[in-house]
């Protein structure tokens, strides 16, 4: 294992740099897939799950600045009012900041469970910014998503670590 | 864990996480007031959704070959039964067809007797649904026809069986579809069985759309169908729009609330028909061409 040393720590950096953008991509197309009728409410909101983890992963490659750039993509998609999404994330994405060491103490369950009112949070400014653009709020199945979600921290997690793992082993040794 | 450790900032460089919280809040703030109060946003939104496009794409790509290998492996007992079927119902059609050309030019000599104006044939194209937005305030779709293939603001949609919706936001690859059942979107309709007319609303609510505006004396009967009037020069007249599900004769109201089913489809489609409008002026040469000498 002596030869991976030299390279040692910026290897799983520029590694996990790929990674980051591939999974922040992935996430992008799961939401973008045409979901209908309940699978559609009750569909997670991946991208904002992937970028939470990187933000509690790797809070200085991902922030809320990213998180804005992602969030004004959404609203892109979604055909809404531009800025609704981007602040949501990004505030989704503050909160998690502020918790970012706690969580990392958790196991998965516990942090699922962490994660869980962040999505709200984010619904929640969501709404505030689309009402005070002037759209009525209706239907409760909107929140659907904040439960899918937190059970979606649990794979997403598991595969994201996944291919870190190997690096890790090697720095160790 | 060295790694992580590597993390946690020690000496934080520029400003707090509340301070950056609080300028991406208001660069959001600013944006959505540039979007909904000044609409100038216009050239951001297409860039973005050229942006979004291939990935769009790609996400279309594994559904397209399922769709393909999944045909491919299909029971022969499947598709004899069903060639047989579409056999039966062709040679169904193709009677009414002959009889529906007979309908035709005779109303058509007639309007040309009365001196109406003619009606035309529609001319539509297939466009595919690539994405449902998540939105609890609005009720579209997008599909992969852009400005690029001709498609502009402001066209009808519909499926094989009704009114759908209309264009309302065109990119160069995409466009977005605001359905009927979107809160405010008003339809002009005339009710099939007695020809009174009325402006059907959609409430934000699956399935349901509205006829507001019809006095409590309104001939209106629950199973009444409704159908575009056209009055309006942007939906063709006579497309398919609802049946009525529910009529509210409550005394204490100045008008009936009306309860309609939409006709089309609209959670169980993937495929829609962009209707191509004609320009009213564009159609009359065409018309008189063939009972005249073509000029």
């Amino acid at each position: 294992m002596t030869f991976a040393t030299p390279k040692g720590p910026t290897m799983p950096v520029a590694a996990s740099t790929l990674l980051i953008v591939i999974s922040l991509l992935a996430g992008l197309a799961l939401n973008l897939l045409p979901w209908m009728g309940t699978a559609l409410w009750w569909r997670p909101d991946f991208l904002l799950v992937i970028t939470l983890y990187w933000v509690v992963r790797q809070p200085r490659s991902v922030g809320m600045g990213v998180a804005w750039g992602l969030g004004l993509l959404t609203d892109m998609a979604n055909g809404g009012v531009l800025g609704q999404h981007a602040m949501a994330y990004t505030v989704a994405a503050f909160g998690t900041l502020l918790l970012q060491r706690r969580i990392l103490n958790f196991n998965l369950w516990q942090q699922a469970l962490q994660i869980l009112p962040l999505l709200l949070v984010e619904q929640l400014t969501s709404i505030v910014a689309a009402t005070f653009a002037g759209h009525a709020f209706s239907g409760a199945e909107y929140f659907l998503a904040v439960p899918s979600g937190m059970l979606l921290w649990l794979p997403v997690s598991l595969l994201l670590q996944w291919p870190r793992q190997a690096p890790r082993a090697a720095d160790a040794s | 864990m060295s790694n992580r450790d590597d993390q946690l900032q020690l000496f934080p460089r520029g400003p707090g996480a509340g301070a950056r919280l609080l300028i991406y809040v208001l660069i959001s703030i600013a944006v959505i007031v540039a979007d909904t109060r000044f609409k100038v946003l216009g050239g951001v939104r297409s860039a973005l959704s050229t942006l979004l496009f291939p990935v769009q794409e790609a996400v279309q790509a594994p559904l397209g070959i399922y769709d393909r290998v999944s045909g491919f492996f299909v029971n022969h007992a499947d598709l004899q039964r069903d060639n047989a079927v579409l056999r039966q119902r062709n040679l169904d059609y193709a009677g009414a067809v002959l009889r529906y050309h007979d309908l035709e030019q005779e109303n058509s000599r007639l309007r040309t007797l009365l001196g109406a104006h003619q009606r035309t044939a529609l001319h539509t194209r297939l466009a595919e649904i690539i994405s449902v937005p998540r939105d609890p305030y609005s009720r579209k779709i997008i599909v992969d026809r852009g400005s690029q293939d001709g498609v502009h603001a402001g066209q009808p949609v519909m499926d094989e069986i009704g009114l759908l919706g209309q264009v309302t936001r065109v990119y160069p690859y995409t466009s977005e579809i605001t359905l009927l059942t979107d809160a405010g979107q008003p339809v002009p309709v005339q009710i099939q069985r007695n020809g009174l007319r009325a402006v059907a609303f959609g409430q934000g609510v699956e399935n349901e759309i509205d006829v507001r505006y019809l006095p409590q004396s309104a001939d209106i009967r629950i199973g009444d169908v409704l159908v575009t009037s056209g009055i309006d020069g942007i939906y063709p007249a006579g497309l398919l729009v609802a049946t009525v599900a529910r009529i509210d004769h409550s005394a204490n109201r100045a008008f009936l609330r009306v309860e309609c089913t939409p006709k089309a489809a609209i959670n169980s489609y993937r495929q829609v028909l962009i209707v191509d409008s004609v320009p009213a002026g564009a159609k009359l040469p065409a018309q008189h061409a063939p009972q005249g000498k073509p000029k």
